[in-house]
């Protein structure tokens, strides 16, 4: 027993000894050139958690954890889908502002900030945040992030809900209006969506949300001339039909672009019966039976409308993107894309598969020695129980 | 004390992967715990030792099996896990507190009752099940999920 003690207080005073000398923290990273940025996910971690990138940088994420991660814009604009242990995720930035980003999988422990800086004045599309008192962001108020900028006449402005309340961008003077952007589910705790307006005339605009109007307030400046054309802008670059198809359990593509208004199709190409229903706009498909298909006209108003299967909520997510006139397409604007090699399979070769088969094996071998010792215990024709001798 | 971070660099950032063998290890040495009890107890004749050398080995194997246990409840406590549900983390949770009141009843038993009588197998059987059940919520789903 004194052995037993030793070593237990050997095991506590090595934790916590050497602990504090293996602290590093992580310092936001200085603004960089543009082009490409490599990051890294340890496990449930960003490193670097927040940086600073000229606007067109691609931040490629390695996942050196021995778990999938994703990269996810707390606005919805960008989702890497997971990243498995030893693969990369690519993100473009291609528009100014500031994203809050997290893995959707472990999305209260993994959280990150990547602040993309640019000439506002010049780009086509730039980003405004609103913020709140979510219980992922401890200690921060209800605020625009930027709340002043100046834009070209022309140019879009993409809000992004990155929190747990409802906002929207409302011109004082009632010139444009994104309408209610809703948070993300559980509180903000997953992904929020965004809304986009075009900007056509110059001038001083103040905002407001009109949520919160007293606490949410800004200014955008409009430089330029009212830009002119031979004619009205197309109603967006986006398809008018698209088609995902409905496989056992996932919806390929997961992020699909759409003009306002077009029409999706739904394709049931798997086994089971599926749905496709949205979260936030009263759009049901029904439940499609293998074989068939479905059809929905998407929303007239720009943004990205998250979806599942009713039949199998766990399992099957989709995003559809309403792509708005002169509005970027956020699935291009932020391209993201997973490569490396597929997830391995418990007990199958890859990071973790051999020991994952050891694990199995070894736990039935302590189940076995268990259930024997048990059944030992039980049996009735044990003898009668008695201390055992020292 | 940025705990998570010195749990991933004392673990080459293999924190998940060292929880999962240190629990697997705990629940097969909690199945040879009631293996060897079964033979001090004399229910079995299985394996051909004495009770006596069956005693030793129950005790060394449960002292080790506390030592991994602590540590891994230590790292489930101040570091992360892989939240895939919220409802077997809650149900993690509340069998790996219910090893700990299990544990401390059998120490009491023993302590304050001496031999414990015809409780300890009952008690020793709980406490390998509750083992099973933390293995089942955690390594079975760090399996099944990669």
């Amino acid at each position: 027993m004194r052995a037993f003690k030793k070593l237990s207080l050997i095991v506590l005073a090595l934790g916590l000894g050497a602990a504090p000398a293996l602290v590093a923290s992580v310092a936001p990273a200085g603004a960089q050139t543009g082009g490409k940025e490599q990051a890294r996910i340890v496990s449930f971690a960003f490193e670097p958690a927040e940086r600073t990138v000229a606007v067109g940088t691609t931040i490629t994420w390695t996942n050196d954890s021995d778990r999938p991660h994703t990269v996810t814009d707390r606005g919805g604009t960008f989702d890497t889908n997971p990243i498995t242990p030893k693969s990369t995720g690519e993100v473009t930035f291609s528009a100014p502002g500031v994203y809050h980003y997290f893995c959707r999988i472990n999305p209260s422990r993994m959280n990150g900030i990547v602040t993309v800086t640019g000439d506002t004045g010049q780009a086509n599309v730039n980003r405004i945040e609103a913020i709140d008192p979510a219980p992922t962001f401890t200690g921060e108020r209800l605020r625009f992030v930027p709340n002043e900028l100046t834009v070209k006449a022309g140019s879009t402005i993409q809000l992004a809900n990155v929190g747990a309340k409802p906002h929207s961008l409302t011109a004082d003077d009632g010139s444009f209006d994104t309408g209610i952007v809703t948070p993300g589910a559980e509180a903000g705790r997953f992904a929020g969506t965004n809304a986009s307006i075009t900007l056509k005339a110059p001038g001083t605009f103040k905002f407001h949300c009109e949520v919160h109007p007293q606490a949410m307030t800004g200014t955008l400046t409009v430089t330029g001339s009212t830009p002119s054309g031979p004619g009205p802008a197309p109603p967006s670059d986006a398809a008018r039909q698209v088609s995902v198809d409905t496989v056992d359990f996932e919806f390929k593509p997961a992020q699909t672009s759409v003009a306002p208004g077009g029409e999706v199709t739904w394709k049931n190409s798997g086994a089971a019966p599926h749905t496709a229903t949205f979260d936030d706009v009263p759009l049901d498909t029904g439940t499609i039976t293998p074989g068939n298909r479905a059809k929905l006209t998407a929303p007239d108003k720009p943004g990205s409308y998250s979806y599942k299967c009713k039949i199998h909520p766990g399992k099957m997510r989709g995003v559809l993107v309403v792509v708005g006139q002169n509005q970027a397409d956020p699935t291009q604007l932020a391209a993201a894309k997973a490569t490396g090699p597929p997830p391995a399979a418990a007990g199958a070769s890859g990071p973790g598969g051999g020991i994952s088969a050891l694990a199995l094996v070894t736990g039935v071998i302590g189940a076995f020695l268990g259930g024997f010792g048990i059944s030992a215990f039980v049996r009735p024709r044990r003898p009668a129980l008695t201390s055992p001798g020292p | 004390m940025d705990v998570v971070k010195f749990l991933n660099d004392i673990t080459g950032n293999n924190l998940l992967l060292w929880k999962v063998i240190l629990t697997t290890v705990v629940f097969a040495l909690a199945g040879m715990q009631v293996f060897f009890a079964a033979r001090l107890w004399n229910v079995s004749t299985f394996p051909p030792m004495s009770p006596a050398a069956a005693a030793r080995v129950h005790r060394a194997s449960g002292r080790l099996a506390v030592t991994l246990g602590a540590v891994v409840a230590f790292s489930c406590l101040a570091g992360p896990a892989g939240p895939t549900s919220p409802t077997r983390v809650l149900l993690h949770s509340i069998f790996g507190t219910l090893v700990f009141v299990i544990l401390t009843v059998k120490f009491a038993v023993l302590k304050l009752l001496k031999s414990g009588g015809d409780l300890l197998p009952w008690i020793g059987s709980a406490l390998f099940l509750t083992f099973a059940a933390i293995w089942a919520t955690s390594v079975a789903d760090y399996v099944s999920a990669r």
